[in-house]
């Protein structure tokens, strides 16, 4: 009994029992410090905007603005990260996402140009999203086209049709619609204005992460992206998770699109062109693996947060908007690297 | 105990082509015991659990389980009807929990109208249970722990823990020891033994003829797809063991590529 005992201490990598309640929290901190770092390199770079101009820092009427644009711009960000989210911890990832926020704007235009109700074109720009996401999903699952291509494609067919549909090069939405100011309109707080995507990008990240934590379907996901045999074996219905997430992250997308054609009041058919590299430069620099499996939405909101502010950052320095461009990019490739190396020490 | 066999297999066999894989095997499993099936490499012993647990449909010959003769479609129907498998890759998600790899597919739902309505996991209740079934085993692990973060033996506790949840009659272990530490293999050995004393029937797979030896009731010896007999297992020995895995052709570069194996599995 005794060698038995032993063997069991010898294989156990940690000291037995005693660590069931200790690398539960253990890994709760380590996670924790992820998402810690991540909200630490944002203060970091609000820093610098205070060190580099101090002039408008200082000045609640140039940094309320300065905060309202960062916490508007991040929001079309989060809401389309939350379906990229679920997309990378399943395995999977969509490059159309920027086109389908084009085209999820100029069709609610349109259909409220054409006399619909902003109640019925919601929901009609949200399922055209989900069928466009279905699409992408079948090519994917079904067909067994990498999403690389896949989604590359549907990029493309997307900008082709975000431009088909705006002769003019834009479209434009009645201000005065009912119910436009719902998704268009803002807020006043502490002498910020606080556009409603950020209210909508708030629910939709409470709601979204609730079902990512919580939820069967939330399980399967980190299943599915962690080990798609394993799912399987397990009866999973790995393509159907798959699809699912596809139909989210298009869904959000156009989404995404509505609240910012009603905000702005137009949409160009360029509007969210590279929207797709910023977007999963923010899950990922949030801590999710992007090979699947590891991932949260609370990650995504803080790197959203984090590519917000580079821009911000450099304009209030003077930098050329090239710049910003190279810049994301090395971002991107920088936090990507120093995932792989995290995960390979842990 | 009945007498009834709670698997039999009549003349079973299966081609892939040309090739026969098996060919006329009837092997008899006793309710409770454990029978080791081993032979060499591509001696058929991974396409006879495959056709035992519904990956594979046999091309020919009859499945009996518990005196009725079945045929699965897939291992859904080989499940339902009480034969789980645990796969020599285990097929667990490592970056996730132990619980949530307990009861991968299959997760606890609160039982409340919100719960089933949304399939809102019941995370306590998982732990609790994954505790539960990690006991029944005899391996403490942290329910909570990452399994990638766990070492071999308890990895496959956690595989074996899994295919309990559904209460299986029979277990399938397809090669349970082949990629562990000497501990690892003991512990996975005290886990057979343990089901075993729970009235689980198990079938193992290995090509450890010493392992094999400590742990099956009865070994059945394959070779080149053909069933070379079945020995009780504290009335034989080693080297009739090693003979009839050597089938009909016993030539000297075989017998070199066995000890091969037998010490490869013995030092990882």
């Amino acid at each position: 009994m005794s060698n038995k005992e032993t063997a069991q201490a010898a294989d156990s990598p940690s000291e037995g029992t005693a660590t069931i309640r200790g690398s539960s929290g253990l890994v709760s901190r380590i996670l924790a410090r992820r998402e810690l770092g991540v909200f630490l390199g944002f203060l970091v770079l609000v820093g610098l905007i205070a060190v580099t101009r101090p002039d408008l820092f200082f000045n609640w009427d140039t940094i309320s603005g300065v905060f309202s644009r960062l916490l508007r711009q991040v929001s079309s960000y989060i809401i389309i990260g939350v379906g990229m989210t679920y997309l990378i911890v399943g395995g999977e990832f969509d490059l159309s996402v920027g086109s389908m926020f084009a085209v999820g704007g100029i069709v609610f235009a349109i259909l409220l140009g054409d006399g619909y109700s902003v109640l019925l074109a919601v929901p009609a720009v949200i399922v055209l999203g989900a069928v466009i996401g279905a699409a992408n999903g079948a090519i994917v699952t079904k067909a067994g086209v990498p999403s690389l291509i896949a989604t590359i494609g549907m990029l493309s067919v997307l900008r082709g049709l975000a431009f088909f549909l705006t002769p003019g090069g834009s479209r434009s939405v009645n201000d005065d619609a009912n119910f436009v100011g719902l998704f268009g309109g803002s807020h006043t707080i502490a002498g910020i204005e606080i556009t409603n995507q950020v209210f909508w990008a708030i629910g939709v990240l409470i709601l979204f992460g609730v079902l990512l934590q919580k939820t069967r379907f939330g399980y399967h996901v980190y299943a599915v992206g962690d080990d798609e045999q394993a799912a399987s074996n397990a009866g999973i219905n790995t393509d159907r998770v798959k699809i699912t997430n596809f139909m989210l992250a298009a869904a959000l997308s156009g989404f995404a699109g509505i609240l910012s054609v009603t905000y702005f009041g137009t949409m160009f058919g360029t509007a969210g062109a590279g929207f797709e590299l910023l977007v999963i430069a923010a899950v990922v620099i949030g801590g999710t693996n992007l090979f699947g499996g590891e991932g949260s939405l609370l990650g995504t909101f803080l790197g959203a947060l984090v590519i917000g502010i580079i821009p911000i950052l450099l304009i209030l320095n003077g930098l050329a908007v090239e710049i910003q461009e190279l810049l994301t990019g090395v971002v991107i490739i920088a936090a990507v690297l120093v995932d792989i190396f995290v995960r390979k020490q842990g | 105990m009945s007498s009834e066999k709670i698997i039999r297999t009549e003349s079973l066999s299966k081609n892939f082509g040309n090739i026969k894989a098996i060919s006329d095997v009837s092997i008899d499993v006793e309710p409770g015991e454990v029978l080791a099936l081993v032979g060499d490499n591509g001696a058929g012993k991974s396409t006879l659990i495959k056709m035992l647990c519904g990956v594979l449909q046999p091309t020919g010959g009859d499945i009996i389980i518990s005196g009725e003769r079945t045929e699965f479609a897939d291992y859904n129907e080989a499940r339902q009807a009480g034969i789980e498998t645990v796969y020599q890759d285990l097929a667990l998600a490592q970056a996730q929990s132990v619980a949530s790899n307990v009861f991968l597919g299959h997760e606890a739902v609160r039982d409340d109208i919100l719960g089933r309505l949304f399939g809102i996991v019941d995370e306590e209740r998982m732990i609790i249970e994954a505790e539960q079934a990690l006991e029944r085993v005899n391996i403490p692990i942290d329910p909570k722990a990452k399994v990638r973060n766990l070492s071999g033996g308890q990895q496959q506790a956690v595989a074996i823990a899994r295919a309990l949840q559904s209460d299986p009659d029979i277990l399938i272990m397809d090669e349970p020891t082949s990629a562990l530490s000497i501990e690892g293999v003991r512990n996975v050995l005290n886990v057979v033994d343990n089901l075993r004393s729970q009235g689980i029937t198990i079938l193992l797979i290995s090509h450890n003829i010493r392992q094999v030896q400590a742990i099956a009731d009865r070994i059945s010896i394959l070779a080149q797809g053909q069933l070379m007999g079945t020995r009780e297992a504290d009335q034989t020995d080693r080297e009739e063991i090693v003979s009839m895995m050597m089938g009909a052709k016993d030539d000297v570069e075989q017998l070199d590529m066995l000890q091969d194996t037998e010490s490869d599995g013995e030092a990882a």
